[in-house]
């Protein structure tokens, strides 16, 4: 039995040693060169820390990002990417709460490396060893148990703390176990990956290539912006399969032209609200491939429901998230999407009452101990029996597929200087988030306090600045009254 | 006219991004001076201020290099229109 990913990765480098594995537009790798470099780096990790330790990764997506993603696996430790393009402040916080015992990079991004490790140990890719060390690998592959952590995936935090969700060997196995079957994905296949690794939806693509002995291509990132260009891109890469945030494939609809895309069968989305329209328009343009919407916050493994598009939807209408997942159970609790099994993340990495605020005991199970994940989801059943799903139970949104807390901005524009009170809220018609805040701060330099504190995905598009911001009954700062005055002053205007 | 056209171009752009020179760049997409998001704020921005569709169509690297494309990519919608 798979107890530990390497185990694919090792047989992936038997059944497909010279076959492409990850590949961009100006480097590949192949099976065997993916799981010797992985080696070789995780005996120079190996050798500088002790097993099941954190390891930063501090590179942009590449081939060789996933190879030492996978070293630090071979070490016994578990990762965490580093999205590098976030502000150095967010990066510091989330080194604080990771506390790595190593930081990886390549010479492009030492100083950052160094600047952000402060003392501790810093590896230049370039320096692991020509030849591993195959004793000291195995020793660190006996020791391993399922339960260890495989990675650590930072998300938006509400009180301004990104929070650390800590995934176990066991949980990714399971997962891409099912995902494998259950989306039919056959040997060999080729994804052209969208997601970050920094982003959950990643940990599909990545490990499900790998099971399957395909390859990844990761598409450059300029060709989101591109629709057209975009599609050219998976043409001439004889993509076949792609999981994307909605918003990727609602940018490339309307530039799809029937029968380009021969080779193109699956097409999978999760992340964000699937509109039907642009599900209408690649159905409309690829009639063969198979469309599967997912549903899943990062606290569970990528995924936990599931819905392959069976029947025909209005642009209008909402499209389900489906069925659990095999080997996971979700249970509506006063209309919330909580789940249990597997799947389940042990908590957030380093903050144990953070953890248990959304993970508890099941309450229908008092007589054992049995965790359960409150998502902060709403669902509800459509007679059909398919899971829907109905918005947020707080403030959270989701902007791109990205999850942001409101409350992270609002941290950041309440310790900018000049503000004395701050609020912000999510204009989803819009797209637009919108911050308001009291205080003498010019708009100018208050943008910039928040390019210093936020990535660039949380930003507000509008800054208002008001002369008192509504207030609730309990005293705190009233979101919905806000955005009711804006938009009164906007449409009298 | 053209300047003033020009003028409420530049002045709608450097809202959405103060630290590029959109006036002098020629290659603000092939530099990467404008990234996904950008872009997005860009169009939105375009089709509220000029009432033009951008559709895909539009949507290439050359139609958003410079200030100037985009201006010839507008007056070609108003033309149309």
């Amino acid at each position: 039995m798979t107890r530990c990913v390497l185990d694919w990765l090792d047989a992936a480098a038997q059944r497909a040693a010279n076959a492409l594995a990850v590949d961009a537009p100006d480097s590949a790798l192949t099976w065997a060169q993916m799981r010797a470099q992985a080696r070789r780096i995780g005996c120079a990790i190996a050798r500088r820390v002790a097993p099941q330790m954190p390891v930063l990764i501090v590179m942009e997506k590449s081939p060789a990002c996933v190879a030492a993603m996978l070293g630090a696996v071979c070490a016994g430790c578990f990762y965490t990417p580093l999205d590098v393009a976030m502000p150095p402040n967010r990066m510091r916080l989330i080194y604080d709460a990771l506390q790595p015992a190593l930081v990886v990079c390549e010479e492009k991004h030492l100083a950052l490396a160094q600047s952000l490790a402060a003392g501790a140990q810093v590896l230049l890719l370039s320096q692991a060893p020509q030849a591993e060390d195959a004793a000291l690998l195995e020793r660190r592959r006996e020791q391993m148990i399922d339960t260890d952590l495989l990675y650590v995936l930072f998300t938006s935090g509400s009180t301004g703390v990104p929070k650390g969700v800590a995934i176990a060997h066991r949980s990714v196995v399971d997962f891409v176990s099912w995902a494998c079957e259950a989306l039919r994905l056959p040997e060999g296949l080729r994804f052209g990956s969208q997601a970050p690794f920094y982003f959950d939806n990643s940990v599909l693509d990545i490990y499900c290539a790998m099971r399957r002995a395909g390859s990844l291509f990761l598409i450059p990132q300029r060709d989101f912006m591109f629709p057209r260009r975009l599609l050219a891109t998976l043409a001439q890469q004889r993509i076949d399969t792609v999981f994307w945030v909605p918003s990727a494939l609602t940018l490339a609809a309307d530039a799809l032209v029937p029968g380009s895309l021969p080779d193109l069968r699956r097409v999978f989305f999760c992340g964000e609200i699937m509109p039907c329209r642009t599900l209408n328009l690649w159905r409309a343009a690829v009639p063969e491939a198979d469309y599967v919407n997912m549903y899943g916050p990062t606290e569970i493994t990528d995924v936990c429901a599931w819905y392959r598009v069976d029947r025909d939807f209005a642009d209008g209408d909402s499209l389900p998230i489906g069925f659990p997942c095999a080997n996971t159970r979700i249970t509506l609790i006063d209309g919330e999407i909580c789940v249990g099994g597997t799947c389940l993340s042990p908590g957030y990495y380093n903050a144990p009452e953070k953890t248990a605020e959304v993970f508890t005991q099941n309450p229908y199970r008092p007589q054992i101990h049995e965790r359960i994940y409150h998502t902060g989801d709403l669902g509800r059943y459509n007679d059909r029996g398919e899971l829907m799903f109905l918005g947020r139970r707080d403030d959270q949104i989701k902007r791109n597929g990205y999850r942001i807390e409101l409350g992270e901005i609002e941290c950041a524009l309440n310790a900018a200087a000049g503000v004395t009170l701050g609020c912000c809220y999510f204009d989803a018609g819009a797209g637009r988030i919108v911050g308001a805040y009291v205080g003498d701060a010019e708009e100018k330099a208050l943008k910039a306090a928040l390019k210093a504190a936020l990535p660039k995905y949380m930003l507000p598009d509008v800054l208002l600045r008001r002369e008192s911001l509504p207030r609730t009954g309990s005293g705190k700062v009233d979101r919905r009254a806000l955005r009711q005055e804006v938009e009164h002053e906007h449409s009298v205007r | 006219m053209l300047e003033m056209e020009m003028q409420k171009l530049l002045e709608i752009l450097r809202d959405i991004k103060d630290d590029v020179d959109f006036e002098r760049e020629t290659a603000l997409v092939d530099d990467g001076l404008i990234d996904s998001l950008d872009l997005t704020q860009i169009i939105a921005a375009l089709d509220r201020a000029y009432g033009v569709r951008i559709t895909a169509a539009d949507i290439e690297p050359e139609n958003f290099n410079s200030a100037e494309a985009m201006l010839a990519m507008i007056r070609r919608h108003q033309a149309q229109a």
